[in-house]
């Protein structure tokens, strides 16, 4: 052989390599390994196939020679399938063995398109994954010993391939199934914090629903602020458990009609720290999740509990629960108090900026119930939970009013 | 890479693909196709112009079997022109001048077409 003809064929399988290892689609890769085999070999026309464990048959990957309807399987009789999973090494179809002629038979259609004359068993570690078929040469001569060794060499590149698409489909299958079964714990994670959430708002009558309005607050304050949809589920998780620390309290004393007394308001404290000492036990995604419970009842001058911490001493997301508690508080009705209005509450916020709750976490709040008023929301999450007929403008021009001062 | 280019002219029945650029990817099918669908038209006499291709390998080879397969079936005349040395080894190498009349330029080509 010249070495012309050795050049030739090590360009080929140098391109291959760099075929097979590429990122380019399979099916891709798979025709464009199929013409490189034809047009190394001078053949002109040929099929890769892949074996199909459990169908006793050979799935069309890439051919050139057939036709528009022409079969896309070749079905595979036992004792073809044994033969071929006996490692036989490139086989000639025109032979005289009973397992390639029944093969030839079975499939008279694809074969007779192809011209077949030889067949590449395709082999991964000893197990047999697909098929080369090929026509005739152009000029119809015999495939010489070094065609057949060319093969060889190309058909295990192409054998890689395959198997590595094998590989990525399983690993795609495990890949999907792990998704479904974080999902589905995920849903019972929900569900589990929500019902949690519902069994605190039962211990106090008036408050159902209370934890749940919270989280949905708290979320639409901090996306507002920009914040990030990881750092966003944090705050849903702690406005629904930020009074689980209540489990503590008497109900009586969660229910009672007229003021507290000193020591009961103290009990009434007390669900902070206990809050967080039960939310600590929990390993969260988020890591401030328990003292976000701790510290919803803190106040930037300091005069809040349990800890009695000041401006920046308080997280930020504290001081969001803070606030979208406090607006719950307010626009709900209590054992102790009447419900404020919408107009009175948002007065209220206003007259405690600086005080108890932050500048920009209030405007947050401000412009989200503003769009909500103006439609400019796909949802609104709060104004529907107010019930309360308010009116519009008079609200939106508070609103504007408050956010103009703030900025 | 998509550097490949494939035009088509009538020249007085002889139907003239002047290919141009890199014959090494699946790009290149397209002038079987064309030479296929001129074929189901009625066309018989071919000329193939390679005086603008800068490489071809394998993949290209096979798609200029494939047209020398169905030239076989039906008595067509193909002729290659403008062959750089390497590229006219290479057909020689993989048995394309078996079955393709080569010349230097078109109009040779064209003559010859004329004549047979």
């Amino acid at each position: 052989m010249d070495y012309q003809k050795l050049f030739y064929i090590f360009s080929t399988l140098s391109e291959l390599g760099e075929e097979v290892t590429s990122v380019r689609n399979f099916q891709h890769t798979i025709r464009t390994s199929l013409h490189m085999i034809l047009g190394t070999l001078s053949v002109a026309r040929g099929a890769i196939f892949a074996r199909e464990e459990t169908q006793n048959q050979l799935s069309l990957l890439a051919a050139k020679g057939l036709k528009k309807g022409d079969p896309e399987h070749l079905l595979l009789p036992p004792e073809t399938e044994a033969f071929l999973g006996g490692n036989p090494g490139i086989f000639p179809f025109r032979g005289h063995k009973p397992e390639i002629r029944n093969f030839y038979e079975s499939n008279p259609v694809l074969f007779k398109r192809l011209r077949v004359m030889l067949g590449v068993p395709l082999q991964v570690k000893g197990e047999w994954i697909g098929l080369i078929c090929l026509g005739p040469k152009l000029d119809e001569a015999s495939f010489s010993s070094m065609d057949k060794n060319v093969l060889i060499l190309l058909g295990h590149h192409i054998a890689n391939a395959i198997y590595s698409q094998r590989l990525i489909e399983a690993l795609n299958v495990k890949v999907n199934e792990n998704q479904k079964m974080v999902e589905n714990l995920r849903f019972i994670y929900d569900d589990t914090i929500r019902a949690f959430a519902a069994a605190i708002d039962a211990k106090d009558s008036y408050t159902r629903g209370h934890s749940n309005r919270v989280a949905q607050y708290a979320v639409a304050i901090g996306k507002e602020l920009g914040l990030k949809d990881e750092i966003l589920e944090g705050f849903y998780v702690a406005g629904l458990l930020h009074d689980v620390g209540k489990i503590i309290v008497d109900r009586d004393i969660i229910n009672k009609k007229k003021h507290l007394t000193t020591k009961e308001f103290t009990e009434i404290m007390e669900h902070t720290r206990a809050g967080y000492q039960i939310l600590s036990t929990i390993r969260f995604p988020w890591s401030d999740v328990p003292l976000m419970a701790k510290s919803h009842h803190e106040k930037l001058d300091g005069k809040g509990y349990p800890d009695g911490l000041k401006g920046d001493q308080i997280s930020l997301g504290a001081k969001i629960i803070c606030l979208a508690d406090a607006f719950d508080a307010m626009t709900s009705q209590r054992p102790y108090r009447h419900r404020l209005s919408f107009e009175g509450t948002l007065k209220e916020i206003r007259k405690n900026i600086n005080i108890q709750f932050e500048k920009r976490i209030v405007t947050a709040f401000f412009n989200v119930l503003k769009k909500e008023i103006e439609g400019k929301l796909y949802e609104q999450k709060i104004i529907p939970n107010l019930d309360e007929h308010f009116n519009p403008q008079v609200i939106h021009s508070l609103l504007e009013l408050t956010i103009l001062e703030l900025s | 890479m998509r550097n490949f280019k494939v035009t088509q002219e009538n020249r007085g029945g002889v139907v003239l693909f002047k290919l141009q650029g890199y014959l090494n990817d699946l790009g290149g099918e397209e002038v079987e196709r064309l030479f296929k669908v001129s074929v189901k038209e009625g066309q018989r006499k071919f000329i193939i112009d390679f005086g603008k291709i800068a490489y071809i390998n394998s993949i290209g080879v096979s798609f200029l079997v494939g047209i020398m397969d169905a030239t076989r079936e039906k008595t067509l005349k193909v002729c290659f022109t403008s062959l750089s040395k390497i590229n006219d080894e290479l057909f020689d190498m993989v048995g394309l001048k078996k079955y393709a009349a080569t010349f230097p330029s078109d109009t040779e080509a064209l003559a010859y077409l004329k004549k047979v």
